[in-house]
């Protein structure tokens, strides 16, 4: 195999994963931002 | 321990959360344009040909690794200190971002290896000692995942990141101290001037993606033990908090 197969592998995982734990990162945040605000908001309404 | 679930600031100021995005695109476009300039401007080398171009993917990534692993062993021991959660949360957010790119260092030494070596894994001294620094930062994040109480979770989980970290010095010294595959550390000495600019830039720019990662694992982190905090806290109090 050419030597370049191996780098465009290299550099295409190195974006895969970058990309991928990136976006993992931001659905998490924002599946945190939501359970926050539902808790407070039972909270709130349990005070009512 | 200081948790202050009634005011999550995490979750109220828009800020920090906004200067995080725009670190993440400047971190992102940082690798972009490192990889491209040194993808352009290296030659070939006299041994590996283009292959080498690989090193400016591989080494970043196991630094970054090494760099997370010792922000956890600096942050456990303050939390053993101090006790203040955040550095708790902080350490768990870099020991999650090393486990990438210790994993990513692996997978992209191993694509390195197959044409160089001839083979894509062998139990070599640094391959090995970097596969148990792996597993040792998996068990870190497992612990956590499988310990309830915030305390209990946090003290253990500093002692494993301490003794985790210690395995890096192992890891670090593996290719001066036994004889192995992998060449000994490169240094600006040892490398034509070319390939250090390259190295040097795709280390910056992982290292702005690394700060990025860790800063927004923490974020996320911050805002999960807010609502555990805030649910314990209505339990205490005995009020109906529906999550």
């Amino acid at each position: 195999m050419s030597d370049w197969v191996y780098i465009v592998a290299g550099f295409g995982l190195t974006w895969i994963v970058l990309i991928g734990y990136a976006g993992y990162l931001r659905r998490r945040v924002r599946r945190a931002e939501a359970a926050l605000a539902e808790v407070l908001e039972g909270g709130e309404e349990a005070e009512k | 321990m200081t948790i202050s679930a009634s005011r999550p600031a995490a979750a109220q100021a828009p800020g920090p959360a906004r200067r995080i995005q725009v670190l993440g695109w400047i971190a992102f476009l940082a690798v972009l344009v490192a990889e491209a300039v040194s993808l352009w401007t290296s030659p070939p080398d006299r041994d590996m040909g283009h292959l080498q171009k690989l090193m400016y993917v591989h080494v970043p990534a196991a630094w970054m690794a090494l760099l997370a692993y010792g922000l956890v062993f600096v942050l456990s021991l303050l939390y053993l200190w101090k006790r203040d959660e955040r550095h708790d949360l902080l350490a768990a957010a870099a020991a999650e971002v090393g486990v990438v790119m210790n994993a990513l260092a692996l997978a992209l030494g191993s694509i390195w290896g197959r044409p160089t070596w001839g083979v894509w894994w062998t139990w070599d001294a640094r391959l090995t000692s970097t596969a148990v620094l792996l597993v040792i930062f998996l068990g870190y994040l497992a612990l956590r995942a499988f310990t309830e109480d915030p305390d209990r979770r946090a003290r253990w989980s500093a002692a494993v990141g301490i003794l985790g970290f210690l395995n890096s010095y192992i890891v670090y010294m593996s290719v001066r101290w036994w004889r192995t595959l992998h060449q000994v550390q490169s240094s600006p000495e040892t490398l034509d001037p070319i390939y250090t600019r390259g190295l040097r830039m795709n280390a910056i720019a992982f290292l702005l993606v690394l700060v990025y990662f860790v800063a927004r694992r923490y974020r996320a982190a911050r805002l999960e033990r807010a609502a555990e905090a805030r649910i314990e806290e209505a339990a205490l109090a005995g009020e109906g908090v529906h999550v």
